[in-house]
Parts: C-alpha cells; sequence; structure tokens
C-alpha cells in the first residue's frame, strides 16, 4: 500500500479524476458566488426600500407638500424620540445636522467625516450608534443623504445592517469552508477512483506478466459485476483459452513429430549397433569396410538424435516456470567445474582459458543443470572460433543489477547485425557452417536458459572477440 | 547373469534381450508393468531393466513396490524423459541407475554392470588397485609401480571412477555423471581429452597400458596381460 500511493498519482486514472474534480469544484464556487451575489443584492434592495420609506415618514412629518418648505423643527421633533436606537425593535438611523455641520438631532452623533453631502446619494460606512441602554457601537450603516431644501440642513437616513453584514460574514466563513471541503473530498475521490481502477487494471497486468514469463495457465478474476473491466477480462481470459489451446496443440504436434521420428531413429540406430556387434566378431578385411560404413551410419544416426534431443530440451526450457528445479548454487564453484571440464581442452588448442569470480562466496538461485550447460556451450563455441594462442576468459563480476557472467574470446567474433540472429534455432553464420560441426542449437539454448531465468543475454563486441554477457542473476548470499 | 527386461516397445525388449544373450547374460523378458512386479519378486535376478512407462504399472511404481518389500535386486530404469528432475525422481524411487532413450547397447550393458558390481562391492573400500597402480582413497594418493604420481583432482576422480569400474566399460556419459555432475552431453568430446590426459601421467611414463579405448562407447582399465 506505502508502494502503491505513489503509482496512484501518476496513474492516467488519477489524473483524469483530478481534473474531474477540479470541475467540480469550480461549479461549487460558482453555484456559491451567484447564490451570494444574488442573496445580498436582495438584501440591500429591502433595506433601501426601508429607507425610503423612512425618509417619506420623514417629509410627512413637516408640511412640506402645501408649503414647499421644510420645517426644522418638525423634523427634529420627530426624530428627538429617536435619540437611542433600539437594537431589536428598530434598527434605523438618523443624523439631522444644520448648515455648519452641528447636530441637531438623531441617533448619530457626527456626520462620518469622509462622506459627501450630495442629495440622494446612496452611502455605507461604518459609524458609532447610540443606543438606549447608553452604549455606543461601531455598527455597519447604510443610508441615504437628504438636502433639506431651504433650510440647509442636511438629513442622513439609514439602518443599522449589522445583522446583514454578520449573515455575510458567515455566509463567506461558509463559503471558504466549502471550497476547503470540496477539494478535499475531490482529492480523495480522485485517489478512490484511480486506486480501484489500478487494481482491477493490475490484475490485468499481473496477469500478463505471468503470461510472458511462461505460464498460459492463469486468468483473470473477475467482479462479476458486468461492467466494461469484467467484459475485458472475460476477452483476455477467452484470449488466453485460445492461445493455451494453440500452443499445446502446437507443442503436441512437435513432441509427436519428435517422438514419431525419434522413435524409427532409435530403431534404426539399434538395428545399426547390433550390425556393428555382429560384424565386430568377424575378423575378415573384407568385413573393415562394412564394420567403418555402419560407424559411420550410427555416428550420423547420433548426431540427428542429438539434434531432436536439444530441439526438444530447449521447448522443455522455455515451457518451465521460473523457480522449478531451481537451487542454490555457488557461481565460482560451477565456473572452477566449467574449467575443469575444458582446461585440457584449451590446453591442445594453446588457447589460454581462464577465470575470475568477483566474490568466491557468490550464490546464485539457478536451474544448476541447465546453466552448467549453457555456459558449458558458451565456451564449447569459444573453443571452436578462437585461434590457436588466443585467449578465452570467464568471469563473474557484480553489476548494477545483480550478478553476472561473462565469456569473452578473441576470435573473429560475431558482426553486430548478427546478433540477435544467431539466437535463433538453427541459424549459423554462412561461412562455419561448413567448416565448424554444430547443429545450430547451442546458442538458442543459452538464449532458452536466459529466458528461464529471466536474465539479460547481451552479445557484444570484445575488440577484438565476441563477449557474451548473462546478467541480473539474483545472488543468494553477495 | 540373469536380467528381467520390463519393456513394452517390443523392438526395444528384442533389441535388449539378445544384445544380452550375445554378451552371455540370460535375458527373461516381461510387457507390463504387473507381470515384471510379479516376475521380480517371485524369481531370482542378478538386475532389472525398466522402462519408466509401461502400461498397467508405471516403471517407477514397479521399483518403489519392490523396494518396499525389501527386495533390493539392482535396477536400471529407462526412459525417454532424460531431464535432471526426471532423473532425480526416477533415482529416488530407488532404482540403481537411470538411463535415457536412446542408448547404444554397450552403454546399457556397462551400466548394468555396473550396478550389479557396486551392490557387490562396497564403496567405503579405501583402497583401489589395478595391476601395479594403487590408488589410497584416505591419503588422495596414487602409485604406479611403488612411484608416487603427482594428480590434479579431476584427474584423481576420474581415475577413482575408472578403477572402481576396472574390466569394465565406463562410457563418456557415465564419467560426466559420475566425474562433472553434468547430465548432459557437452558437443565437444571433452572427456577424451582428459582421458588423453590422464593417460599422458601414468600409462605412458611407465609403458604400461591401463586405459583402453572402446570405440565408439567409452573407455575400460585392464591390467595389461603380462607375457612373461
Amino acid at each position: 500500500m506505502a508502494l502503491s500511493i505513489p503509482k496512484y498519482f501518476k496513474s492516467y486514472t488519477f489524473v483524469l479524476s483530478v481534473i474531474y474534480a477540479a470541475l467540480f469544484c469550480a461549479s461549487i464556487i460558482v453555484v456559491l458566488t451567484v447564490v451570494y451575489f444574488s442573496a445580498f443584492q436582495f438584501l440591500r434592495a429591502q433595506t433601501d426600500q426601508r429607507i425610503d420609506e423612512d425618509v417619506l415618514r420623514i417629509v410627512a412629518s413637516t408640511d412640506w407638500t402645501n408649503t414647499r418648505t421644510f420645517n426644522i423643527r418638525d423634523i427634529r421633533d420627530y426624530l428627538s424620540n429617536r435619540r437611542r436606537l433600539h437594537p431589536k425593535s428598530d434598527p434605523s438611523v438618523y443624523l439631522l445636522v444644520d448648515r455648519s455641520q452641528n447636530y441637531v438631532a438623531g441617533n448619530l452623533h457626527k456626520w462620518p467625516s469622509d462622506l459627501s453631502y450630495v442629495d440622494q446619494t446612496r452611502l455605507e460606512f461604518v459609524a458609532q450608534v447610540y443606543y438606549d441602554d447608553d452604549t455606543r457601537k461601531n455598527h455597519p450603516v447604510r443610508a441615504i443623504v437628504v438636502t433639506l431644501g431651504n433650510t440647509g440642513h442636511n438629513l442622513l437616513v439609514g439602518r443599522d445592517i449589522m445583522e446583514i453584514e454578520a449573515l455575510r460574514q458567515g455566509y463567506l466563513r461558509l463559503f471558504w469552508w466549502s471550497i476547503v471541503a470540496a477539494v478535499f473530498l475531490a482529492i480523495l475521490g480522485a485517489y478512490w477512483v484511480s486506486r480501484i481502477v489500478s487494481r482491477r487494471l493490475e490484475r490485468v497486468n499481473t496477469l500478463s506478466r505471468s503470461v510472458m514469463a511462461g505460464d498460459l495457465s492463469q486468468r483473470v478474476t473477475f467482479n462479476a459485476s458486468g461492467d466494461q473491466f469484467d467484459d475485458l477480462a472475460d476477452n483476455i481470459n477467452q484470449m488466453l483459452e485460445r492461445i493455451q489451446t494453440l500452443v499445446e496443440a502446437i507443442r503436441s504436434v512437435s513432441d509427436n513429430i519428435a517422438h514419431d521420428l525419434r522413435t524409427p531413429l532409435t530403431r534404426l540406430r539399434n538395428d545399426l549397433d547390433e550390425i556393428a556387434r555382429n560384424l565386430s566378431r568377424r575378423s575378415e578385411p573384407e568385413m573393415e569396410q562394412a564394420k567403418e560404413s555402419v560407424e559411420k551410419a550410427i555416428f550420423e544416426a547420433d548426431s540427428l538424435l542429438r539434434t531432436f534431443e536439444a530441439l526438444l530440451r530447449i521447448a522443455r526450457l522455455e515451457n518451465r516456470p521460473f523457480g522449478d528445479s531451481f537451487d542454490e548454487v555457488s557461481v565460482g564453484q560451477l565456473i572452477e567445474e566449467l574449467i575443469d571440464l575444458y582446461g585440457p581442452i584449451a590446453d591442445g588448442q594453446s588457447i589460454s582459458l581462464t577465470s575470475s569470480v568477483e566474490s568466491d562466496s557468490a550464490v546464485v538461485f539457478v536451474d544448476r543443470d541447465a546453466l552448467a550447460q549453457a555456459l558449458a556451450n558458451l565456451v564449447d563455441n569459444a573453443l571452436k572460433y578462437t585461434p590457436q594462442h588466443g585467449t578465452i576468459a570467464v568471469e563473474g563480476k557484480s553489476s548494477a543489477n545483480g550478478f553476472e557472467i561473462a565469456i569473452s574470446d578473441n576470435g573473429p567474433g560475431i558482426p553486430a547485425e548478427y546478433h540477435q540472429e544467431v539466437l535463433k534455432r538453427f541459424v549459423r553464420l554462412d561461412d562455419s557452417s561448413r567448416t565448424t560441426p554444430g547443429n545450430g542449437l547451442g546458442l538458442s539454448l543459452v538464449a532458452a536458459v536466459a529466458r528461464m531465468h529471466n536474465l539479460d543475454l547481451v552479445l557484444e563486441d570484445a575488440k577484438p572477440g565476441l563477449r557474451v554477457r548473462l546478467k541480473n542473476f539474483k545472488l543468494v548470499k553477495p | 547373469m540373469r536380467i528381467l527386461v520390463v519393456e513394452d516397445d517390443e523392438h526395444t525388449r528384442r533389441f535388449i534381450a539378445k544384445g544380452l544373450r550375445e554378451s552371455g547374460h540370460i535375458a527373461e523378458e516381461a510387457d507390463n508393468g504387473v507381470d515384471g512386479l510379479h516376475r521380480a519378486r517371485t524369481e531370482e535376478f542378478a538386475a532389472l531393466i525398466v522402462d519408466r512407462m509401461l502400461p498397467k504399472l508405471s516403471g517407477l511404481e514397479l521399483v518403489r513396490n519392490l523396494r518396499q518389500e525389501n527386495i533390493s535386486t539392482p535396477i536400471l530404469i529407462l526412459s525417454a524423459l532424460g531431464d535432471v528432475e526426471q532423473r532425480i525422481e526416477g533415482l529416488k524411487s530407488g532404482s540403481d541407475d537411470y538411463l535415457r532413450k536412446p542408448f547404444s547397447f554397450a552403454e546399457l550393458l556397462a551400466r548394468i554392470e555396473s550396478i550389479v558390481r557396486r551392490v557387490d562391492k562396497s564403496e567405503t573400500e579405501t583402497r583401489l588397485t589395478v595391476g601395479e597402480l594403487n590408488m589410497d582413497l584416505i591419503k588422495r594418493e596414487v602409485r604406479m609401480k611403488g612411484e608416487k604420481i603427482d594428480l590434479r583432482p579431476i584427474e584423481f576422480r576420474i581415475l577413482e571412477v575408472l578403477m572402481r569400474s576396472s574390466g569394465q566399460l565406463v562410457t563418456r556419459t557415465m564419467l560426466l555423471e559420475r566425474v562433472w555432475n553434468y547430465n548432459f552431453d557437452p558437443q565437444t568430446n571433452v572427456v577424451d581429452t582428459h582421458i588423453s590426459r590422464l593417460r599422458s601421467k601414468i600409462d605412458i611414463p611407465y609403458r604400461y597400458p591401463l586405459i583402453h579405448t572402446i570405440r565408439g562407447s567409452g573407455y575400460q582399465m585392464n591390467p595389461p596381460v603380462e607375457d612373461s
């Protein structure tokens, strides 16, 4: 889990989920903003309407309709019982000032200094409002300026909008918290969705890996919910079923071919063996030639049988799952045995066959027999192509990804364009196929052994000569 | 020796039986596992040659049954399955040797003689002697006509295998199995090179030919016949 989190964040589904979540958050912001503006627009309009009604009432208190003049006394009287604000019952705010801006009446004592005196201006400001419990508090106020024409007095009529302001603050808090919550839930959701999708994809990937490793019997597990993933799983399973059937058909055909050809070949060989034994009891000189011919025929039959054997062995190695028949094997010992086996041949050809193993105690988990045969094939090849007084080196050393065994010679090498080609079955380079014995299966077997152990098989130019490296052995002990 | 051949393939069975008779043995034949088991239980044989895949009762089952009944007749299993695991499985069942088909008759005979002899002779011998060649397995010393010979460890092991089977054919694959523990055939005849090295140390300097090549099959250690 701890390991897989970064993977989820990198995954395509996570990116998609994040984009979706971002859109989701944006739409929440749009909705909240629209609600905010329309709601507070409405509240402001309502306040303005109340203020206008108040202005009308004040105007009505003086005989303005008939005289077209304002009687300051009437207004002052009207306002005098409004010296204080009843915070609960009446949020009205008034201030009457004379020509020289002196207080005349109202529950505001001072004209806010930075406000204009222009008639009909609507204002919002914070001012000290006097309350009926003799306290004064700074409260937000929305008001209108009314110039009382003939008198030169200015009247401020407003309302305490503390409650609306509180509501606005509350709403804004809600707004920010909603966004924080939405972002958090969106990320959580994105993670969750991508994890579910990644998990189900991972099942397919795990399966693909084991199929690549040679196990065709695995199948994707279903959720049985009938969704697209189940469709995919079903399709993959059917595909694997088909592949497995075909592979088994091919395998049984090739096994049959090998069996059908091997059996008569074996009988032929046995018959020749019998003839050879009968001939060996006769000592007439004319039998010598017959003996020789029979021995040649046995040799040919044996080499055919060996080719079949090698083919079948490669097929078996390729189909064997990793880990089956594996054992802990000391690299040093394996290489030493190899040198022991081939040393005398190298001596006979005046070739120096050397080995160096970096860590004597290096132990790898391998199929001993298969690896020994692969290494023997490589040394065998090197001996075939290295000229007299040449050198062949077998090295075991640690590398970036574990341990590596490399075999280099200073023979003619293989041109780089054939490095992959020679790993195929029966492929032999033109000039060697006539001059050097072999069936063209040696390197194919090495390749099969490498695949079976999940090793990298690299052929490279040793300048001069060929170097074959088997890389990525996992060490059991350093 | 009286040897029972349990093999369902008629051609192979007759090939083995005929070869055994020509080599001076008595060959009895059975073509399925049940008959083979019955005869092995009720009659006396020096050795059994049993095919791994038999009708009615498999070769491995046959061996397991006999071993459970404490019948210790040496048994050689024949099989078309030659991988190392199958070989190990075959030997674990209680058989004494495992030979992959196809095989040459010489190889089969050498292996049969070898397992019969192994039962007769104890493996815990500390001293091996062939003619004037002596091997001390404790001191890891080899002496020819009393003179100490310096051998590399691998040469010592090859010589030991040959001396233990002196007078008998030891094939190349037998040497690969017993000396190197390899269950595959290297492409080149590496064994021959090792033998010629060994010869250059023990045969040639003393003009005393011990290791004889059996053409197309392997080697045999025999003391030279003294003409006196």
